[in-house]
């Protein structure tokens, strides 16, 4: 069901998103060496903390609230690391 | 005050608390933008493999394999895996059953020539109240024939004892005519000499035989 509700919220979005595709349109992924060096930027660019929210979020598909029920932090901390992680991945992987 | 990005991820955790015009709107900011960009690819090089169950891919692949191979092949291999266990039981079984009937019959040509040796040499029927002599067969065969192991299966002593006798040039001498109806299982090997016959056949309980100048004695 959640993976289901987060496609949906995909197609939602990329619907949204696809209005302009010209600015940030990535039409080489997934290159497999793209997808090599971003997951070398998440083992060895992102704090443990970082590393282990994104795992959660996105390898286990838990919500922000399972996130923090785990960790024993607040959803908002969960937010917090997540938007770290993206800000330090983004930087990195967008500097070729 | 929460800026574009934290309401971008809010949005992406909590869909229904935003409408599409207030997605749209975070999704003009570029900075939203990439960070939603690289949510869609973290989620992508994050995506779980799915697990292979090893033992049914195999059967899969053994599957589109055997249907590849020509039919003679197949058959062959068919054949192989399937039938060889019938093919040896059923071999087995067939010697088995050439065997037993080899056996069977060469027994019964042994008896049978037995048979006919006593019937060309007249047995003498001689009626003595008190010797009871049984009758023998002192005409040796014309033909002789090779040792056997002759199985007397529940025959009387009598004929045992008359077989046996003819087959030595001995006679037999009953001194109670009790013996005679005895019934025994006896395997007579006609290659041993007389006396060790007459050994064997007095390990019965019930059976005393002398022999004395080729007279066998039934005390």
């Amino acid at each position: 069901m959640k993976h289901l509700r987060s496609l949906s919220l995909r197609e939602r979005f990329n619907n949204l998103y696809a209005l302009d595709l010209d600015e940030i349109e990535d039409d080489k992924w997934p290159d497999p060496e793209d997808v090599a060096r971003l997951n070398e930027l998440i083992d060895q660019s992102l704090t443990i903390q970082d590393r282990r929210v994104v795992k959660m979020r996105f390898n286990e598909r838990m919500s922000y609230d399972e996130i923090a029920g785990q960790l024993g932090i607040s959803e908002v901390a969960v937010y917090k690391h997540l938007r770290h992680a993206m800000d330090v991945l983004r930087k990195n992987f967008n500097r070729k | 005050m929460k800026d574009n990005i934290d309401r971008l991820l809010d949005a992406l955790e909590h869909p229904e608390n935003y409408s599409d015009a207030e997605v749209e709107q975070l999704l003009t900011d570029p900075e939203a933008r990439e960070v939603y960009d690289m949510q869609h690819k973290t989620a992508d090089v994050s995506a779980p493999v799915p697990k292979i169950n090893l033992d049914e891919e195999w059967r899969r692949f053994e599957a589109r394999q055997l249907k590849r191979r020509p039919i003679i092949l197949r058959w062959l291999s068919f054949i192989a895996s399937r039938n060889a266990a019938a093919v040896v039981i059923a071999l087995v079984g067939s010697i088995a059953v050439v065997a037993a009937t080899i056996g069977v019959t060469h027994y019964f040509n042994a008896n049978k020539e037995m048979a006919q040796t006593e019937q060309t040499e007249p047995q003498k029927q001689t009626a003595i109240a008190d010797s009871n002599v049984a009758p023998t067969d002192t005409i040796p065969a014309e033909a002789t024939p090779l040792p056997e192991i002759i199985v007397f299966k529940g025959e009387n002593l009598e004929r045992i004892l008359a077989d046996i006798a003819g087959y030595y040039g001995a006679t037999v001498k009953f001194n109670q005519d009790a013996a005679k109806s005895l019934q025994l299982y006896f395997e007579w090997e006609q290659s041993l000499p007389l006396n060790e016959v007459v050994e064997q056949l007095n390990n019965f309980e019930q059976i005393n035989i002398t022999l004395t100048d080729k007279v066998l004695t039934v005390k």
